[in-house]
């Protein structure tokens, strides 16, 4: 999407905030599994409604989305894509057994699939909220195993009035060897851009 | 070791691997909760020793509960453990009366240590 000169240091601003975030996140990640886990510079910009669906690669690959509201003196929402073969292969390692069947999972695989969001949504959270010194908290995940223009779908028919631009941060990495992706997309707010921006002096 | 710990975490796996741990070392009175509500009515009901409270959690959340324990308990002893590691949420916890609190993810050792420290 083309980005007007005078939002370059907004642009620049967000998409550090997402650099920063997302390392956080898969730090987190890789402690919360104990395996190492090697990033690659992540891959990130802003899309409009419109390039959602453009954005993610395959709209009928099945992914697990978790959507996570975020709130308190910045507001938005959260939404991450993983790929199934990542959970698959966490279910594996922390609870002994690969995950053959999406569609027949217990308590607690969810929980377990849940608890994932919630600690790299937690940690991406945290460091905003440490860089900005304000408070911003993040609700339970909602999680859904689809295809990811139908897990799209859900955040663009509820929001698509309240949040004009979207970050999309892509992380490539590796867990003990294979390579994986995931897709952040962080739907904020225009007054809570602006007061994120105002912490950092950038008017 | 007679003591009797109370662990609340919405994610059935966060309060599996926090059990496995603890009767791994052989604490054999445990009781889980899954949210707020439930953390208040099993406190009442049990009067555990300690507390391993989530912060993020529907109907009540950590923080609410941890406030209505101490209400009712204000000897009760409450540790949080939240992936919000941010430090307004530990302000906020200690300040309302939480004795520790620990970040998201962890490992097994950290609530060991925390249980060695609180219980003695």
């Amino acid at each position: 999407m083309s980005i007007n000169r005078n939002e370059n240091s907004k642009l620049d601003f967000l998409l550090e905030i997402g650099n920063i975030g997302s390392g956080n996140a898969l730090t987190s990640l890789a402690e919360f599994i104990d395996r190492r886990v090697d990033m690659k510079a992540p891959r990130l910009e802003f899309v409009d409604f419109n390039e959602l669906f453009g954005s993610v690669g395959g709209v009928e690959n099945v992914v697990s989305g978790f959507l996570i509201n975020v709130h308190g003196d910045v507001n938005g929402i959260m939404l991450f894509l993983l790929q199934n073969e990542l959970a698959s292969e966490v279910c594996d390692i922390l609870l002994g057994s690969k995950l053959i069947d999406l569609n027949a999972l217990d308590e607690l695989h969810v929980s377990l699939f849940k608890e994932i969001a919630n600690i790299m949504a937690g940690s991406y959270i945290s460091a905003l909220a440490e860089m900005t010194g304000l408070k911003i908290t993040t609700s339970v995940p909602d999680l859904a195993i689809d295809m990811a223009g139908a897990i799209l779908s859900v955040p663009l028919i509820h929001f698509e009035n309240v949040f004009g631009q979207i970050l999309l941060i892509q992380n490539s990495f590796s867990v003990d060897l294979k390579e994986y992706n995931s897709s952040i997309f962080f739907f904020l707010e225009d007054e809570s851009i602006a007061k994120l921006m105002k912490q950092f002096g950038i008017e | 070791m007679g003591k009797k710990i109370l662990i609340v975490d919405d994610a059935a796996f966060m309060r599996m691997m926090i059990k496995n741990g603890l009767t791994q070392n052989g604490f054999t009175d445990i009781f889980e909760a899954g949210d707020g509500q439930q953390a208040l009515d099993m406190y009442q009901a049990e009067r555990p020793d300690l507390v391993f409270m989530d912060i993020t959690m529907p109907n009540v959340d950590g923080i609410q509960a941890l406030k209505n324990i101490k209400a009712f308990d204000p000897a009760a002893k409450v540790v949080m453990c939240s992936a919000m590691g941010q430090e307004a949420m530990v302000v906020e916890a200690i300040e309302s009366g939480a004795l520790d609190f620990i970040v998201k993810p962890f490992k097994i050792d950290r609530v060991l240590q925390t249980v060695s420290k609180v219980l003695g």
